[in-house]
């Protein structure tokens, strides 16, 4: 009998402190002190998330190493037609920006955007979660809701931020939803993540003609993610289960599996919305 | 009490790898957990008051690493290493099968608690095919790897204890 009470004591304690800690995680009590804690923690998870990636990119290399040269020629040959288009395209920037500033168009554009680059220093421990670290945090100017991208598109938002690192919700988790236009038809829908982290354009209509291949842009609806940055590109409609709208798999120019550096834009100011659902209720 | 001192380090390592180097071994939607293996390894190897902390602690540096409520695989940990005391010695097994039995066991419970916390907190569910995709490949990982945990924290208990050497594979 001895024995069992300090041992029932025990169990009871570690039940309750767990309890407590989780309930008063769930209410967002304790953020503050997570966040602290998670200052040190990144700190180290950067040696190794260092370490790791470094570990991936090389056993990458390796089994790449055959394809690189065909695949440089081909990069090469698209090099020189992108050229050539980009000129073009500046010739119409140029138009553009000179006719906007006619009407007093305003409007935030990429160029006036202020990216903090950073390091991919760890995973969600769950791998269910599609979630990843970096080793940048308030002391860099990031704040929750940043959005997070690379030169091949979007990557995801911060979700959570301490001073020396943060959270990045990827768009190919099951809960990222992310409003987009097809830039062809400029036909608005939603890109989902799912289970397997792969990418589905949901919500089109169905006198939409989605082709192969077309890309798919943020909208800037709903004010999740700025207008315009790069969500992937489109293959295969088919109908949805309801047949009320057609979906499609968007392949992301992003590999996911292989993020190291990325691009968090640390002065984009969404429209704050909430006063109009205020004024509806 | 150098057993609550080195379980600090050791499971605060085990979380940060949890979310670097042990990625490198992820397929489909599952993966090795470390910190699960060692509060396993650990609750066959001590009593239950030296597992019991070790659980609190490794719990927590799992989820403040996750978007996981902070707490969740404390709880789930606390109740595992609780089983695990009240089970094995019932049962009377002392072999090598015992730690991949008990971790394979332990992995599905500890992951269908986690998602059912976060379905609470507003995820998704999946469904069989999901369960196969996200489960199964993270409990044949750690299924494959515990021994070689258990072993070595075999070793640590030994070395930390030296006149109360307990193994499971004595």
């Amino acid at each position: 009998m001895s024995n069992r009470s300090p041992r029932g004591t025990a169990i009871v304690m570690a039940v309750f402190i767990s309890a407590a800690i989780m309930a008063l995680s769930i209410l967002g009590t304790i953020r503050p002190v997570e966040n602290t804690a998670r200052t040190p923690l990144s700190i180290v998870q950067n040696f190794f998330g260092g370490f790791s990636q470094s570990i991936d990119s090389t056993a990458a290399e390796l089994a790449e190493l055959r394809t690189l040269r065909e695949r440089n020629n081909e990069l090469e040959n698209s090099l020189a037609l992108l050229q050539s288009e980009v000129a073009e395209l500046r010739e119409i920037r140029s138009d553009y920006d000179r006719l906007a500033e006619l009407v007093n168009y305003v409007n935030q554009s990429s160029a006036d955007w202020r990216y903090v680059a950073a390091d991919v220093i760890g995973e969600d421990s769950m791998p269910t979660l599609r979630t990843i670290h970096l080793n940048r945090g308030t002391r860099d100017g990031v704040a929750v809701n940043d959005p997070v991208v690379t030169a091949q598109g979007l990557v995801g938002k911060v979700t959570k931020v301490s001073a020396t690192g943060c959270e990045v919700l990827l768009i190919t988790d099951q809960t990222s939803g992310v409003n987009v236009r097809l830039q062809t038809t400029r036909d608005k829908g939603l890109v989902e993540g799912t289970l397997s982290g792969d990418l589905v354009l949901r919500f089109v209509n169905t006198d939409v003609p989605i082709q192969s291949g077309d890309l798919v842009l943020t909208s800037g609806e709903t004010q999740t993610f700025p207008p315009n940055l790069i969500v992937g590109q489109v293959s295969s409609p088919t109908l949805s289960e309801d047949k009320l709208f057609q979906e499609a798999p968007v392949t992301s120019f992003v590999d996911f599996e292989r993020l190291e550096i990325v691009l968090v834009i640390t002065n984009w100011e969404p429209v704050d919305l909430e006063v109009f659902e205020e004024q509806v209720q | 009490m150098a057993v609550y001192y080195v379980g600090f380090p050791l499971l605060l390592m085990a979380a940060i790898f949890d979310t670097t180097l042990m990625t490198l071994f992820r397929f489909w939607g599952g993966g090795p957990n470390l910190v699960l293996m060692i509060i396993v390894s650990w609750a066959l190897l001590v009593d239950l008051r030296e597992s019991l902390p070790w659980a609190v602690m490794g719990g927590i540096f799992r989820d403040l690493l996750s978007l996981v409520p902070t707490g969740t695989s404390a709880l789930i940990f606390v109740l595992i290493v609780v089983a695990i005391d009240w089970l094995i010695p019932k049962l009377g097994w002392r072999n090598l099968v015992v730690p991949p039995l008990v971790i394979v066991a332990v992995t599905v419970v500890y992951d269908l608690f986690v998602l059912s916390v976060l379905f609470i907190a507003g995820r998704p569910i999946f469904d069989i095919l999901g369960f196969f995709y996200v489960i199964v490949p993270g409990l044949i990982e750690n299924a494959a790897m515990v021994l070689v945990i258990y072993r070595t924290l075999g070793g640590l208990n030994a070395f930390l204890r030296p006149t109360s050497r307990v193994s499971l594979l004595e």
